[in-house]
């Protein structure tokens, strides 16, 4: 019964947890200036995160470890150190989004400069992680982030077109503007494959104390949890299609997408959209700046855990708390957050080689994983995964330059 | 291992400079067209505009949403009329462009005035002015792809 309970909650935080800044700015993106063509860049990615999640909770929950401390050990610390840098780096940016994104609604609703909200924001976030546990943190916020579903709601009141719907599903090529196209698709696919979920992830299993009996439970919530958070993203992408591209306004401000349920929820539409943005990028910022301590403290062998005093995992602690203030003093001096976000994401996209190839080798390990090291599904997914993950790795920052202006 | 990320980030590197450069050369453009694709913004922020406006009005967005957005669009568009200038299009495209741009500008002004003093027909007459001048944007655009 606690099983079913954990699977009902999982899939709740899937769903609630899924939507973030980088699938927000991504997906209107993408909506307003390319409608429906750019479906199959979220599913292809949702399709992957599924599979990566799946994983990495299996693999937490046999081996009762996370994975970087689970890569470290089998790589040795030298080969995991330059990733482990890089990642670092990347979370760093990604954080910094997030906490951008929760100024950014707190901006739309008072008209306070962004900048002044960053600071308070770090605190919150930094109170939040410091007197919660684990269970509080991911039920909550995610469980508020259903409200992120206001975007399927209002996707079925616009009644989309089917058979641009369904055409969308397939990669197709651009009309017009093509290197913004490819940037924007690498940008959802690296704001879906975002690295600090899988060490999240699996750091959380550890917490909540998973084993093997788990398995089962871990794999209903990747692909329910994941497969309807993914929703989300994809009505927003239909929601920026419905109301933003036939207007000709394209998203390269916050302000332009902040009015894109205000037809669907003429009186609420504004703020629910504010609301859906703080939370989501509140919850995400909780799982990123874990995620930067999990990832630290089991590089170096530290003491770690969200449910521990702080007085027994102080590096840990620490390693959150300068997460926190760094990123928002970059959301202080003035980073532009959308840009800043698309950015991040596509910077995702080119790390993606450093969380997919030691992992797909850690799942093959049969001393390790015995019966539950990945089949030939999970392998021939793995397989695609990893070519994509270096194409990704070589086109996008190209991308960015000549996509992203 | 090590060698692994190292060989894969020098290949990263290489392949990357050369889809920059092909990207660069397939994106041969004249001036016109180059000018017109540096504008999409305008039109972007024009539609914006004219929507926080609308929504202004039918009471689905504060105040201070339509004096920011206002703000955000002048800065924009302010850096569109600088890039316009110095742009090497031709008279054609430039000088209508300029001259929507400047009025872009006014009629964002005069909303965000309008919005700050709850003068309701102040607000829906530049509403009015802007879905004027996003026709004026998407016919110049519609213009430039018909000439050779």
């Amino acid at each position: 019964m606690k099983k079913w309970m954990q699977l009902a909650l999982g899939i709740l935080t899937g769903v609630g947890g899924f939507f973030d800044i980088g699938n927000l700015a991504t997906s209107a993106q993408a909506g307003a200036s390319f409608r429906f063509q750019l479906l199959w860049s979220l599913l292809l990615g949702t399709l992957l995160v599924i599979f990566l999640v799946e994983m990495s909770g299996r693999f937490a929950a046999v081996t009762r470890k996370a994975l970087p401390d689970a890569i470290r050990e089998h790589f040795g610390f030298s080969a995991w150190l330059a990733p482990f840098v890089v990642l670092t780096l990347v979370h760093f940016l990604v954080l910094a989004s997030e906490i951008g994104g929760i100024c950014f609604a707190l901006h739309l609703v008072t008209g306070l400069p962004a900048a002044a909200w960053a600071l308070p924001v770090a605190v919150l976030t930094w109170l939040f992680l410091w007197r919660s546990t684990f269970g509080t943190i991911e039920n909550s916020t995610s469980l508020l982030g259903l409200l992120t579903l206001a975007f399927v709601v209002a996707a079925v009141r616009h009644h989309p077109p089917t058979g641009e719907l369904l055409a969308g599903v397939l990669p197709s090529l651009p009309h017009h503007d093509p290197a913004k196209y490819w940037f924007i698709a690498v940008s959802i696919l690296g704001s879906v494959l975002a690295p600090y979920l899988f060490y999240f992830y699996s750091s959380g299993a550890v917490e909540d104390e998973w084993d093997s009996s788990y398995v089962g439970v871990n794999r209903g919530i990747a692909f329910l949890g994941m497969g309807f958070g993914s929703l989300v993203a994809l009505t927003a992408i239909v929601v920026a299609a419905l109301v933003l591209a036939p207007r000709g306004i394209q998203v390269d401000d916050y302000h332009q997408a902040a009015l894109m349920l205000t037809d669907a929820f003429p009186f609420w539409g504004f703020v629910l959209f504010a609301a859906a943005m703080a939370i989501a990028c509140l919850g995400a910022a909780l799982e990123v700046s874990l995620s930067m301590a999990y990832t630290t403290a089991q590089t170096f062998g530290w003491n770690w855990g969200e449910d521990l005093d702080p007085r027994e995992d102080a590096r840990f602690c620490l390693v959150y708390t300068g997460a926190i203030l760094l990123s928002s003093l970059l959301i202080l001096f003035g980073i532009d957050p959308l840009k800043l976000t698309l950015v991040t994401m596509a910077i995702n996209a080119a790390v993606l080689p450093f969380v997919a190839i030691p992992f797909l080798l850690l799942m093959n390990d049969r001393k390790l994983l015995k019966e539950h090291a990945n089949g030939w599904i999970s392998n021939s997914i793995a397989a695609f995964l990893l070519v994509l993950s270096i194409v990704l790795a070589v086109v996008s920052i190209p991308l960015v330059i000549v996509g992203g202006s | 291992m090590r060698n692994f990320f190292s060989l894969q980030s020098s290949v990263a590197r290489g392949c990357g400079a050369i889809l920059v450069f092909a990207a660069l050369a397939c994106q041969h453009k004249t001036p016109d067209q180059e000018l017109l694709d540096k504008a999409d913004p305008v039109g972007a922020w024009i539609a914006t505009l004219q929507m926080a406006g609308e929504k202004w009005l039918a009471n689905s967005v504060p105040t201070s949403f339509v004096k920011t957005t206002c703000e955000a669009a002048d800065e924009d568009l302010d850096q569109a009329a600088g890039e316009t200038a110095k742009s090497q299009a031709g008279p054609a495209v430039r000088d209508p462009l300029r001259q929507l741009i400047s009025q872009a500008r006014a009629a964002g002004k005069g909303l965000r005035r309008a919005a700050v003093a709850n003068d309701r027909p102040g607000a829906a007459q530049e509403v009015r002015r802007l879905a004027g001048l996003r026709s004026g944007f998407a016919a110049l655009k519609r213009r430039q792809e018909g000439a050779p």
